[in-house]
């Protein structure tokens, strides 16, 4: 039997999360459905808008006036990025992002590096280097992926702050721990509180500590409040490689979103191809377990990720796109994505639409150098929301003829 | 200028044929210093497949070197087992290929003194489950891998504990000659930009693929032709038996399983400069299509990388025209450049394979000899004596056992999940060289960065350990930026399916969470 949904939404991304959200809460019936639950988890909760043209990028805003017209950016221009951002903040605003399109911040990064992100939940923004002072960076011994060491003389050689590398032990944790071992092990209030000391005997007067992106999950807020009381100074989180704790944060954030805004969603189903319609798509053929079924719409908003996600395939002669067996356009491999117009319709060789009912989203998307620009997040924001204004005033027209 | 030295024998070329002289001179007691312009086996050496040929590849084409192998084969096994995996090989033909050279097979293995027992196909696939099914006759040959970085650790290991001197990253800059006679060099150490003064007896060019040049240095004559070879290596173990292909030498005719990966090798093509290691995508799409053929499925399985390896083709004065570099003997070549040219202590041992390192060695050292006399007491013969009844040959089960057996609990962590590579092993390493270590040498002896994920999480790990451990994190970080610059040389041409998609995390990581201070990292 089919299913019918006034829209579809392919993954379960940052993209994809927007899109159906925006979408729910507007009113329409949306059906989503995602291969895993996407990679936020591999990210950091950062917000990359736009860190790096030619040179570092200090207003994300001023920025994007200079991108080349094919960007999704310039297609959509900087108003839309910006109602996306501000969409993005209010819709997580449990997790308090911090920052804006005026200004970037500058976050360390695991080998003491300066990471420029427009937005970061507060444990991040608070590790902003243009800060002064001094810093006391904490390693735990048995956390194979943070050196506080490294972290700590590479921020203090490039001389805008002090920085001292400690590193403590997890009293019982055992000689291997993971980034979600250790988050999961300092939710217990009284395993945070001997940390806690153990730092405070070894940090003296540094203004603030910054520590490895693990403090807690669930428990996140009560774990940097505690150690912020134990330690009396600021406490920061520093991105670490996946998988990324803060990441998985606003991850579940956006899971729980979807669910109480009526989002209904199949996940750990893959979308295998699609039926013609009436604009071009009429249903996707999705497998789930044993069985296959059709998802039919009247709108497809695909997100379903650029290479690292699945959404693009690279082969040995072609690149195509996973779901309507697009081709890609030749180029870098950090760049590869469909070409799209302004309403992000999939353009055809000829430079036409091919698909009139569907909206590409997210890292699927091609135009512009995610990895290269620091604008990975940003687009998946941005797009995720214009794939919904456009699907929303199309369902209005429908509504209306109707 | 630093402090002068001086020995018998000067050595120049750290691969396998530079340190096989110097184990072998050092053996018979000379005193020997090497100098390796990069570090051992950063040449050829640590660019071919990690083939221990059985002989069999050139019983008709070449059967001198046919022989030379089969004997050296059994040699390095019983010095070097622990460099060795004693995987065994088959030599199979497949439909279309000429039944006559399968039929001619037997005899002339038996000619060269190689290994060669006739299967029925069926016994051959049950031998090797993964082997084209379509076979039309099989032989199984002695073949083995070695592990390159561990088999010139060993030896140099060895000549080194007899008093031999290895320095790398040491480069001649020029020779010091008297009248006609060579009495040492001038080597410029690339870490301190200093040059030093080695004086020798005779100075013994081992220098592959470069041997032309460091000669025209002494004013002598040696014709190299550079032929370069470009390999594949999967992600995984695609065989458990190497897989030859029982036609005339071509492309892509042999899968070499070695460690946690298989290697396709190779292709032949003559090159003007040895330092040409590029590799073309079409070479990689040809080398990726005949593994498919000696093992259906291969096409679709991972690749890690690829890479080009240039060898030494010897061409003798007034030999040949130009024929093709496939038809070019395999077989080494020792000049002493006192009759070819004149030039008194200086001899050239170039050619050959890595399989014959040993007989190279023998042969160059005996010729020094020949020269300069032999000591009364030879440094290390009882080492080499000392045969155990069963050699100790490198088993990757044994390897991933004791893995197992100290992973997890509160004894040891993991750095490396690709190659199972424990933190208390880079510890070790660290300690071993007073912090004096990149991640390069801990890639060359413990493969960290050498699987599926090429480094993306593994090398910071390492990073931060040496640091921990001695060095300056600025130092530190300039090693791990360049070691990712180097894995990522290798990766280019094979970015297909989940490699590409590894590529792809590992440009984010080290653009974002990795990223270091200042200028972002400059992937090819």
């Amino acid at each position: 039997m089919n299913r019918r949904a006034d829209a579809v939404v392919v993954g379960a991304g940052l993209a994809g999360s927007i899109a159906a959200c925006r979408l729910a809460q507007a009113g329409a019936e949306v059906l989503l459905v995602a291969a895993g639950e996407g990679s936020m988890g591999l990210a950091p909760a950062w917000l990359d808008v736009l860190g790096r043209m030619s040179g570092p990028v200090s207003s994300p805003l001023a920025g994007m006036q200079s991108l080349p017209d094919s960007h999704p950016y310039a297609r959509m221009g900087s108003g839309v990025v910006q109602e996306a951002v501000e969409f993005f903040s209010s819709l997580v605003s449990s997790l308090d992002y911090r920052g804006g399109l005026e200004d970037n911040m500058a976050l360390p990064t695991s080998l003491g590096g300066r990471h420029l992100c427009a937005m970061a939940p507060p444990a991040m923004a608070a590790g902003n280097l243009d800060r002064a002072g001094s810093v006391a960076i904490v390693g735990i011994g048995a956390m194979r992926d943070f050196s506080a060491c490294l972290v700590a003389q590479n921020l203090s050689a490039g001389g805008a702050l002090s920085a001292q590398g400690v590193t403590v032990d997890f009293a019982g944790a055992g000689a291997d721990l993971g980034n979600l071992d250790v988050a999961r092990r300092i939710q217990e209030p009284k395993l945070r509180a001997q940390l806690g000391a153990e730092v405070l005997a070894c940090i003296g007067g540094a203004e603030r500590v910054g520590f490895p992106a693990v403090l807690g999950l669930g428990a996140h807020q009560e774990v940097v409040g505690d150690l912020e009381r134990i330690l009396g100074r600021e406490v920061f989180e520093i991105a670490t490689v996946p998988p990324s704790v803060p990441g998985l944060r606003l991850s579940s954030a956006l899971a729980v979103l979807r669910r109480t805004l009526g989002v209904k969603e199949v996940i750990g189903a893959r979308v295998t191809g699609f039926v013609p319609g009436p604009g071009g798509v009429g249903g996707l053929r999705v497998r789930a377990a044993s069985r296959s079924q059709i998802y039919e719409a009247d709108y497809f908003v695909i997100a379903s990720g650029g290479v690292l996600g699945g959404g693009i395939e690279v082969g040995h002669q072609a690149r195509s796109e996973t779901i309507l067996g697009l081709q890609i356009p030749e180029g870098p491999l950090g760049s590869l994505g469909v070409a799209v117009d302004n309403s992000l319709r999939p353009l055809g060789p000829s430079g036409d639409p091919v698909f009139q009912n569907v909206a590409f989203a997210g890292a699927t998307v091609g135009g512009a150098d995610p990895i290269g620009e620091l604008s990975s997040q940003g687009i998946c924001v941005a797009t995720g929301y214009l794939a919904a204004e456009v699907v929303k005033a199309e369902v209005a027209k429908v509504a209306r003829a109707k | 200028m630093t402090q002068a030295l001086s020995a018998d024998v000067l050595v120049i070329g750290g691969g396998s044929t530079g340190v096989g002289v110097a184990w072998e001179a050092t053996r018979r007691g000379l005193s020997v210093i090497l100098a390796e312009r990069s570090n051992l086996a950063g040449g050829t050496s640590g660019r071919f497949h990690g083939l221990l040929h059985s002989g069999g590849r050139y019983v008709v084409s070449d059967p001198r070197s046919a022989s030379e192998c089969a004997a050296e084969n059994k040699a390095l096994r019983s010095i070097a087992p622990q460099a060795i995996e004693d995987t065994g090989g088959l030599f199979v033909s497949l439909e279309g290929d000429d039944p006559a050279y399968a039929e001619g097979f037997p005899l002339a293995c038996e000619r060269a003194g190689v290994e060669a027992v006739a299967m029925s196909p069926a016994e051959a696939r049950s031998a090797e489950p993964a082997v084209n099914p379509g076979i039309q006759a099989a032989f199984w040959v002695p073949d083995a891998s070695v592990d390159v970085w561990r088999l010139l650790g060993i030896l140099s290991a060895q000549a080194a504990e007899g008093g031999a001197k290895i320095l790398e990253h040491h480069e001649v800059v020029s020779f010091e000659q008297e009248g006609q006679r060579v009495l040492g060099a001038r080597l410029k150490d690339s870490a301190t930009g200093e040059t030093r003064w080695v004086s020798a007896q005779v100075v013994v060019n081992a220098t592959g693929a470069w041997s032309g040049r460091v000669a025209a240095m002494a004013g002598c004559e040696v014709e190299i032709l550079a032929s370069r070879g470009v390999m594949v290596a999967f992600a995984d173990r695609l065989s458990h038996l190497a897989i030859n292909r029982c036609i005339r030498p071509s492309d892509g005719d042999i899968v070499v399983p070695i460690r946690t990966v298989s290697v396709i090798g190779t292709t032949d093509v003559a090159v003007a400069d040895p330092d040409d290691t590029t590799v073309a995508p079409e070479e990689v799409a040809a080398m990726v299509a005949a593994a498919d053929q000696l093992i259906p499925g291969a096409g679709s399985a991972r690749t890690l990388r690829a890479w080009a390896g240039v060898r030494p083709l010897y061409r003798p004065p007034g030999g040949a025209g130009s024929g093709a570099t496939r038809t070019v003997s395999r077989a080494h070549a020792l000049v002493d450049h006192a009759t070819q040219d004149g030039v008194e202590a200086f001899v050239t041992i170039t050619g050959g394979k890595l399989t014959t390192l040993r007989l190279m060695a023998e042969e160059a050292v005996d010729l020094v000899v020949a020269k300069i006399g032999l000591p009364a007491t030879p440094a290390f013969v009882e080492a080499l004596e000392e045969k155990p009844a069963r050699p100790a040959y490198f088993r990757l089960p044994d390897a991933l056992a004791h893995r197992e057996s100290v992973w997890g609990g509160d004894r040891d962590a993991v750095v490396c999940e690709c190659e199972g590579v424990l933190r208390s092993d880079v510890v070790a390493l660290v300690a071993a060289a007073r912090g004096r270590i990149g991640i390069g040498d801990l890639r060359r002896s413990l493969r960290v960065g050498m699987g599926p994920c090429q480094g993306g999480f593994c090398s910071y790990r390492c990073a931060g350990l040496i640091a921990e451990a001695a060095q300056a994190a600025e130092a530190v970080t300039e090693d791990l930026v360049e070691f990712w610059k180097e894995r990522f040389k290798g990766t280019a041409t094979v970015s297909f399916g989940a490699q590409a998609r590894q590529e792809i995390l590992d440009r984010w990581l080290y653009a974002s969470p990795l990223a270091p201070p200042g200028e972002p990292v400059a992937l090819p």
